[in-house]
């Protein structure tokens, strides 16, 4: 019965903050198969440390620091075995508990330049476009709050150059 | 275009996003359920297999080809391949140990710095190793009496010893080195985002 609360209380949890693991996993995957696979170690990784998740800090800091660090790593098992320790079961099942429409092309364009990014930088402007505040993103990635500010000034450049280029393949304006 | 129109991009996406993400609790409760049990399952067999295959092997394949013999050949044999066998043994062990730690609710430099160590670790014992193996083989060879100079031996000897040198230099010489370089760097570099 404890059990079964705890359990809805992480769904709830989960289904709250979806949108982030889903904004995470397309940023860190370039094929459907891997995120909806990255989304599925997204909600594992998740579920395992809930457990240990006391609200020292925000909730929003945890879903964010688990999701990017098993996005980052995500990245790195299929580059090399050598690390996969969690993540060399190939029983993944498909992602049927999650439905969602197609993303507009606008956020395409958008993703496609993230995607250029490396992963610290990606993970700094994901976190700065969802609204985190320099503190916040410190926190979560354990830069510092000035390094934060300066790597958001270069990836703004960064990502403004990138726009601006894509559209111009794209052919919108 | 500026950072601020990025923003509302983000912000229309996100939007879009709230609205069309449907989550089935079910069958994501039962995915709960199973799922991690289940790679759990895997990881403790995979340990155990892992585990168990070096003692296994040892004794299918060496003690049944070396007879014991009351000679320091022997013995000398015996310590040197017990050394290298059991530090090897010990490594495996640690290393799996420590990728075990890993705790992905830590901020994400820390955890790359983690797994650069890891990597860092990885390469050392891969070195270590390379110098051990030699050793190994001599101790096996010892153990078994095999007549490491004679007519017979010296050209599949000589064979091995070469291959293996070559190794030992393309390895030490291009990648080794190449590799530290690379995750020392990225290790400042984190330490920097962390520090100033």
């Amino acid at each position: 019965m404890a059990s079964n609360i705890h359990q809805d209380y992480f769904l709830n949890i989960f289904e709250q903050n979806i949108g982030i693991i889903i904004k995470i996993a397309r940023a860190y995957t370039k094929t459907i198969q891997d995120r909806e696979d990255l989304i599925n170690d997204i909600a594992l990784e998740l579920w395992k440390s809930f457990e240990r998740f006391k609200g020292d800090s925000k909730i929003s800091t945890w879903i964010y620091r688990v999701a990017l660090n098993t996005s980052i790593n995500y990245n790195r098992k299929y580059k090399s075995s050598s690390l996969a320790s969690l993540s060399d079961l190939k029983l993944v099942n498909r992602i049927n508990w999650l439905i969602e429409q197609d993303e507009t092309s606008q956020a395409e364009i958008l993703y496609d330049c993230i995607n250029e990014l490396n992963a610290f930088n990606k993970a700094i402007i994901l976190l700065y476009l969802d609204g985190n505040s320099h503190e916040e993103i410190s926190a979560i990635t354990g830069i510092t709050k000035t390094n934060v500010g300066t790597r958001i000034g270069r990836i703004k450049e960064q990502i403004k150059n990138l726009v601006i280029k894509k559209k111009q393949n794209y052919g919108t304006d | 275009m500026e950072l601020i129109e990025l923003q509302n991009m983000w912000k229309q996406y996100d939007d879009k996003l709230s609205e069309t993400t449907r989550l089935n609790k079910e069958i994501l409760k039962r995915l709960l359920q199973s799922k991690p049990e289940r790679r759990l399952n895997w990881i403790k067999l995979k340990a155990g297999f892992n585990l168990v295959l070096p003692i296994v092997a040892i004794g299918l394949v060496l003690l049944p080809n070396i007879i014991f013999r009351n000679e320091i050949d022997f013995y000398a044999g015996s310590l040197l391949f017990g050394i290298v066998y059991i530090l090897f043994y010990y490594w495996a062990i640690r290393y799996y140990m420590l990728i075990n730690k890993i705790d992905y609710t830590n901020s994400i430099t820390l955890i790359r710095k983690k797994v650069k160590q890891l990597e860092k670790y990885k390469i050392k014992i891969s070195r270590l190793g390379y110098i051990l193996i030699p050793f190994g083989i001599l101790g096996i060879f010892l153990m078994a009496n095999f007549p490491i100079f004679s007519k017979h031996s010296i050209l599949p000897l000589s064979l091995i010893i070469l291959v293996f040198l070559g190794s030992v230099y393309y390895t030490f010489k291009y990648e080794v080195f190449e590799q530290f370089r690379k995750i020392d760097i990225e290790l400042d570099e984190i330490e920097q985002l962390e520090e100033k």
